[in-house]
């Protein structure tokens, strides 16, 4: 089939756009955004340098199986706490979007905001759009090189920096940086700096607003947690339409126009290159560019600001705005409870685990005189940060005995296997019965933690 | 390739990077919460592996498993529920890929 007929015959759908140079625009958002932009990246780039204690603050030490996040040691028996804190992270992007639109996708995407870092070094060194538009119109010259390979090589420092500093989240990032520095690092360590370089450079200087468009899950989505009350980026047609252009001190009303001077200022500055006119569309990541643009030319025509603006769909139409509403009632409710439950249930976090596992090949033994006797393997898990002393006992049956030692010490942050034997008299180990195990820490520091296991003995 | 990064994509394009990275985001998920409850170690000592001599190898092979298994689950489904062009441009004119 001919492509061409094709979409002339079915419009835009498939239609390859040009290259998106987007103008470089200033204005509040646009302060707004390089400020998330340098406070993020600076988080991101500054978090693996914090110390707490003498160690790294946020370590998510994989080899050892322990994160630390400042006074916090999780143990993978903690993932509960992972996974309710990315419930919550989520369920919080639920909230913002029905209250103000893709805020997250307009100022705090990583996508976004490492997409405006890229952006910034290619016009620092292209200049502004139109200046790029003709460099990559112009043919190779000696200039051109130095530009095109200048800008490659501050995007690819910065992706594998990107990548370091990523890695250096899992890897102590100054034993990281000791063995960049001596030319050792391990393979993985090597490869996974690689592979987030990579990312980092593909997702932010090569494929941009494609991601938005195209891969992002949660672009795809958002659209079911808008409603009339949700603080979206719109054009006033009202006020705008019908658009066109007019000589500065003509009288727009007796032109029979509207406030819109079609200068395409908005579509040239958007990133994902929509024009914002046509109405709320997917690909828009509200970032407010098209805002900013429009107030200047507004500013510049002496014509009230706020042509293209934050407006919900209800105010549009002169309906007021409601903030409390069945949806974001509920989006708070189920907030407010699950950040409770997370707060609460770290607060009573145990700092010892104790696990009972039965010896699985013999069921009991007769020991004679001694009675019937169970063997089980305890693991017990210590975490924090100091050792202490444990003294273990056993109830639960008439006359039942531990058969082995009953103190010990348990190391900082470390796992104690401990083997035992547990005998109870004949005329009470009967068949299967519940018994309880009680860890008590004999240091005075306060823990008990009891755990439930099986007794076995002959049924008759 | 830099040069003409942002044309849009055709429809095989789109499909390979929604598929590499929608089973990227669920391979990082899925390496999460298995590796929460199994020590790569005790995989290993199960499977008797011996060339997998440290945790980080065996959590980068387990992500690139997930990963690999969402990508070959995605795109056969995409290639099963493709839908055949009925006549010329019917519906979807460039969609038989």
């Amino acid at each position: 089939m001919n492509e061409k007929t094709a979409d002339e015959a079915y419009g835009y759908l498939y239609r390859s756009e040009d290259k998106i140079y987007p103008r470089e625009v200033k204005g509040r958002f646009a302060t707004l955004r390089r400020l998330a932009m340098f406070l993020l990246l600076g988080i991101f780039y500054g978090g693996p340098w914090l110390t707490w204690e003498g160690r790294q603050a946020i370590l998510f030490d994989l080899p050892a199986r322990k994160f630390y996040i400042f006074g916090l040691t999780l143990w993978p028996q903690d993932f509960i706490y992972l996974a309710l804190l990315l419930i919550v992270a989520a369920i919080s992007l639920f909230f913002f979007t029905a209250l103000a639109g893709r805020l997250w996708c307009g100022f705090a995407c990583p996508q976004t905001v490492w997409t405006e870092a890229f952006t910034w070094i290619e016009r620092a060194i292209e200049g502004d759009r139109g200046k790029r538009i003709k460099l990559d119109k112009a043919p190779w010259t000696a200039s051109k090189l130095a530009k095109k390979t200048a800008k490659q090589f501050f995007w690819i420092s910065l992706s594998l920096f990107t990548g370091y500093t990523f890695v250096g989240y899992f890897t102590a990032i100054h034993t990281l940086t000791a063995e960049i520095l001596s030319l050792s690092v391990g393979p993985w360590e090597g490869f996974w700096i690689l592979f987030y370089g990579f990312a980092t450079y593909g997702n932010a200087g090569f494929m941009r607003e494609q991601v938005c468009k195209y891969m992002c899950p949660y672009a795809r989505f958002q659209s079911s947690m808008f409603d009339s009350d949700t603080l979206i980026i719109t054009y006033d047609t009202e006020r705008g339409e019908p658009r066109g252009g007019r000589r500065r001190e003509a009288d727009p009303r007796k032109l029979g126009l509207g406030d819109c001077i079609d200068c395409t200022m908005c579509v040239q500055v958007c990133p994902t290159g929509i024009d914002i006119r046509k109405g709320l569309q997917y690909e828009c990541i509200a970032c407010a560019a098209c805002i900013d643009a429009c107030d200047q030319v507004m500013d510049k025509v002496q014509y009230p600001r706020g042509l293209i603006r934050y407006a919900t769909e209800n105010a549009l139409q002169k309906k007021g705005y409601h903030l409390l509403r069945p949806r974001t009632l509920v989006y708070s409710a189920i907030l407010a409870t699950l950040a409770a439950v997370l707060i609460s249930s770290l607060a009573i976090r145990e700092p010892v685990i104790l696990d009972v596992i039965r010896d699985r090949n013999t069921l009991y033994r007769d020991v004679g005189r001694r009675g019937i006797e169970n063997g089980y393997t305890l693991r017990i898990v210590n975490k924090e940060n100091e050792a202490h002393d444990y003294t273990l006992s056993v109830a639960g049956i008439e006359g039942i005995a531990l058969e082995s030692k009953s103190e010990f010490s348990v190391d900082a942050e470390s796992v104690f296997t401990l083997p035992i034997s547990v005998t109870a008299p004949h005329e009470y180990a009967i068949g299967g019965q519940k018994i309880e195990f009680r860890l008590e820490s004999a240091d005075g520091s306060g823990i008990a933690i009891v755990e439930e296991s099986r007794f076995r003995g002959p049924t008759t | 390739m830099t040069d003409e990064p942002h044309r849009d994509w055709s429809r095989d394009t789109q499909k390979i990077a929604v598929l590499s990275w929608i089973s990227f985001l669920t391979a990082a998920a899925f390496t999460m919460l298995f590796f929460a409850f199994v020590d790569p170690f005790v995989l290993v000592d199960a499977l008797d592996i011996e060339s997998i001599e440290s945790r980080n190898a065996g959590y980068a092979i387990g992500f690139f498993f997930f990963w690999v298994n969402g990508w070959i689950a995605g795109w056969l489904t995409l290639r099963l529920v493709r839908r055949k062009r009925r006549g010329p441009g019917a519906e979807h004119p460039r969609a038989s890929g």
